[in-house]
């Protein structure tokens, strides 16, 4: 063996175990990963550019009274907008945990991390946190041209976004045990996309992203479903603060926020037990690697 | 704790069948000491990798317990994953991040290997010299050839400096002088740093060369367990002692020599350059060497007489064979 | 077995006969449905997801005005049944078009597709032979969607005519998307990547083709990008035949969609067989058709 080589396995090294450092390696490879990807990038931002254009259209068809009959202003293209927007940023986070397991127990690569010391919650993070960043970015983006092209009227004074910024961060700590959940159920099933699919379509509809929730009362399962929505009252404090310009000092965002803390508080620890029961399913059938 | 070894204890495991349960690994009782290069060898299907995923802890075992550095496979998994590095050769570099460089595999590896940034730089660099990956170090891995991944995962593996290695088919895929580089490579670690290493390979020249000892598991089980000699002695109830002389008169030495009691029977007589070589099967290995010795003496010239032993080859296919039909 | 056993039945004379375009179309589609039923649940999510997309749709349905729809042709100015009908078939066609980029995709990736078209099967019966399973299994959906629709106060007029009118559509529907699918196929053999395209395309007809709003809606320069697309004539046809009971007989504007959808699959089929056959042989010669 080559004897400069050699040399660096003769030390006697202590290993690093910092979670914070492992969750960073994660981030970083990951996001690296995704910046090799630019074709997907440009399809990804011209088809959120596409799907603000169809809400603009289909808003062209609404009375401004019924939509200020919800509570949020008058124009249903701010309306859907935010509706959608963060619905596909919260679709995004909690799909970046399960799509990546699926995608690493299919290449091969999860097995390897499984059997090296990091911590599986670090790497459950360090995955959130890639889904995130880029997520982010076509959050960000979808927003500025439903307001910059289409004139959707949302208000983006600093209290305002502080409020909905705050509101985003317990919004996407509300799912995270979600997404963990769901990537215990890859980690079993080996599928993880028709799952997040559906489940964001749920969102989407019993926290009325599209349509305004009172016409859920009619029909009483429906409107209780819709209660039981953690998405519910983030979107409910987004429009608030965004379409209204409401803002910390307001009872209602005060109130969706504790409730978004409560889910948190509940799905974040029930979601990292259901991904380690999976995990010791798998273990325990032999399949870390088969799909 | 200094403990480097592998051990096994009734270890098993069982997965639901239609009738009745598969037993993919079957009470193995394995003891790999510390420092030793262990082969353990199997048909497809025989419960090797099974048997690997289980120390590597990816998978519970049914029944019986396995220490891995000392530690408990399923009660301190977590420092068993301290201790190991697992090269998974089997997928011919598939086991890679395709859309990251060698470089950035090495230091996503270094991560959540908690390898220190700083020895994990000089490290990484090293091991892409040693690897012949410098050059190509940068460009994405999905561009790389079978081997180059194949190193690219040997890197990897080496990258924490484990104590122990459990190396699942190092070579495959590697064109040969770079296999040879790895079989080096490998009994390196082994002599000079005494790595543990539990190494399975189809090739079985390369086990017979590397390994102080093999073991041959056949379904879910350990079937034969050894030195090459004792597992040479395993199928060979006859010693067989080969004789080479100098001259092409080998005739008259083949009639000699089966006249020796000792002697059961000659199997093969032929010329040999312009030699001749004599292979009779004996009784007594202690005895036979010198009596031949003594009743050649003086009318032939002898080049050497030796035992000679089956290669791994043949003992593996005897062995499995013998297995298989009860 | 042992080889001489294997030497024997290879020895054995056969006559090689060719099989043929239905059998072999059988076989993708046994062959899928087999794949397909490993993963169950996967209809039980397909079914949850339209059905909440058709629910969606019947709330915001309570909050647009009819007039536009109206001022379209529309005349019963429904908006559920004509987002119904958008829905159902537009989805129908994109989870077909996916479907077979998905399915090209992971054939490269397990590298079976090396093994097919190395064999006796030309490339033409494998894009038929993969589309197949995916439009019988959206025909499925479809239909669910759309029972599902009417139950909860979809309108539609529904006679023999009608029946036939709506099926002549949805037949010339599949026929120009089977067209793009293996265009998309064929840009997925040689860039190794599918999903943006198909993505891409899921986009731009939603946003084009009168999937949630009629056309009216649109700016001009908007409106020709979709008279591009088979799926807009498609939506227009069957949303006269089943919300206004217009037929071919009676409908000059149905006569027109008739011609244009007609129009393209004459122009599609071939340059997109072209297409997928260019982007064959490029990879054959590139020596990429394997690589994923």
């Amino acid at each position: 063996m080559d004897n400069q080589l050699i040399t660096y396995f003769q030390d006697n090294v202590a290993p690093d175990k910092s979670e914070v450092r492992q969750t960073w390696g994660i981030f970083w490879g990951q996001l690296k990963i995704f910046m090799t990807y630019r074709t997907w990038v440009v399809t990804d931002t011209f088809n959120t550019i596409v799907s603000i254009a169809i809400y603009y259209f289909l808003s062209l068809q609404v009375q401004p009274s019924q939509i200020a009959a919800s509570g949020y202003g008058t124009s249903y293209l701010a309306f859907s907008l935010i509706g959608i927007a963060f619905a596909n940023y919260l679709w995004f986070c909690i799909n970046r945990i399960s799509h990546s397991m699926q995608s690493e127990i299919r290449e091969g690569t999860f097995e390897t991390i499984a059997s090296s010391p990091i911590r599986m919650r670090s790497y459950l993070f360090g995955q959130a946190a890639r889904g995130f960043l880029v997520g982010l970015y076509y959050m960000v983006g979808a927003l500025a041209v439903g307001v910059y092209g289409f004139n959707a009227p949302l208000h983006f004074e600093p209290a305002a976004l502080l409020t909905s910024s705050l509101v985003l961060v317990f919004m996407v700590l509300s799912h995270l045990g979600l997404g963990i959940f769901i990537a215990g159920i890859v980690l079993v099933y080996k599928q993880a996309d028709p799952v997040t699919f559906m489940v964001s379509l749920f969102m989407e509809f019993f926290a009325g992203a599209l349509f305004p929730l009172q016409l859920l009362s009619k029909y009483p399962p429906l409107a209780i479903a819709s209660e039981l929505m953690p998405y519910t009252y983030a979107l409910d404090a987004l429009r608030k603060s965004l379409i209204q310009g409401a803002t910390l000092a307001s009872q209602d965002i005060l109130f969706d926020l504790a409730v978004l803390v409560v889910y948190a508080v509940i799905l974040l620890p029930l979601g990292l037990w259901s991904f380690n029961v999976g995990y010791d399913r798998i273990r325990t059938e032999g399949t870390t690697s088969s799909y | 704790m200094n403990d480097h070894s592998i051990e096994t204890i009734g270890i098993t495991k069982e997965y639901p069948g239609k009738e009745k349960p598969l037993v993919a690994v079957n009470h193995v009782d394995l003891l790999v000491r510390s420092g030793e290069l262990f082969g353990l060898l199997g048909p497809n299907g025989a419960g090797k990798t099974t048997l690997i995923k289980m120390l590597c802890t990816l998978i519970l075992p049914t029944e019986g317990t396995a220490k891995v550095g000392g530690y408990d496979i399923v009660k301190e998994a977590a420092k068993v994953r301290e201790t190991i590095g697992w090269l998974h050769g089997e997928t011919g570099g598939r086991a890679l991040y395709w859309r990251l460089s060698a470089r950035d595999n090495l230091r996503f590896y270094a991560y959540i290997q908690n390898v220190p940034s700083d020895v994990a730089r000089k490290r990484i660099e090293a091991l892409l010299e040693f690897f012949d990956l410098k050059r190509e170090a940068d460009s994405l891995v999905k561009d790389y050839s079978t081997g180059m991944k194949v190193r690219v995962m040997l890197a990897r593996t080496l990258l924490p400096n484990p104590p122990i290695l459990l190396l699942d088919e190092p070579t495959v895929g590697l064109d040969a002088q770079t296999a040879i580089e790895t079989r080096k490579l490998i009994l390196t670690l082994n002599r000079e740093l005494h790595k543990t290493i539990l190494l399975t390979s189809h090739n079985l020249y390369e086990v017979e060369k590397l390994c102080e000892r093999v073991a041959i598991i056949n379904t879910g089980k350990i079937v034969a367990l050894g030195t090459m000699d004792q597992l040479a002695h395993l199928i060979h109830e006859a010693k067989t002692v080969e004789v080479r002389l100098e001259g092409t008169d080998g005739e008259a030495a083949t009639q000699i020599i089966q006249q020796l009691d000792l002697v059961r029977r000659v199997v093969v007589s032929e010329r040999s350059g312009d030699g001749w070589i004599i292979r009779a099967e004996v009784s007594d290995l202690d005895s036979a060497i010198p009596r031949i010795a003594n009743a050649l003496a003086g009318n032939f010239r002898i080049r050497g007489i030796s035992e000679i032993r089956p290669h791994l080859e043949e003992i593996f296919v005897k062995i499995t064979e013998r297995n298989n039909h009860g | 077995m042992e080889s001489d056993k294997i030497i024997q039945i290879l020895q054995e004379p056969t006559v090689r006969s060719k099989t043929t375009l239905a059998e072999k179309a059988k076989a993708f589609i046994v062959r899928d449905f087999k794949i397909y039923w490993t993963y169950k649940f996967w209809v039980v999510f397909d079914v949850i997801d339209i059905a909440i997309l058709v629910a969606t749709y019947y709330f915001v349905a309570q909050i647009i005005t009819p007039a536009r729809l109206v001022a379209e042709g529309y005349s019963s100015g429904d908006y559920f049944t004509f987002a119904m009908l958008g829905i159902a078939f537009s989805q129908y066609v994109q989870n077909s078009v996916h479907g077979l980029t998905e399915g090209v995709r992971d054939e490269q990736w397990t590298g079976t597709i090396e093994t097919i078209l190395s064999s006796a099967t030309n490339y033409r019966s494998y894009l038929l032979g993969a589309s197949l399973f995916r439009f019988l299994y959206g025909t499925i959906i479809l239909v669910g969607a759309l029972g599902l629709g009417l139950l909860i106060g979809g309108k539609v007029i529904l006679t023999p005519t009608t029946l036939a009118t709506g099926a002549v559509f949805a037949l010339l529907l599949v026929s120009g998307h089977l067209a793009i699918g293996a265009m998309s196929a064929g840009i997925v053999v040689m860039i190794k990547r599918g999903d943006p395209i198909a993505w891409g395309f899921t986009w731009l007809t939603q946003l084009v083709s009168g999937v949630f709003y009629p056309l009216g809606l649109l700016p001009w320069y908007l409106k020709w990008v979709g008279f591009a697309l088979p799926l807009t004539y498609s939506l227009d046809g069957i949303r006269r035949t089943f919300m206004n009971g217009e037929t071919f007989f009676d409908s000059a504007v149905l006569q027109t969609d008739l011609v244009a959808l007609i129009a393209f699959i004459i122009i599609m089929v071939p340059l997109s067989l072209q297409v997928f056959a260019w982007a064959y042989r490029r990879s054959q010669r590139q020596g990429t058709l394997g690589q994923y």
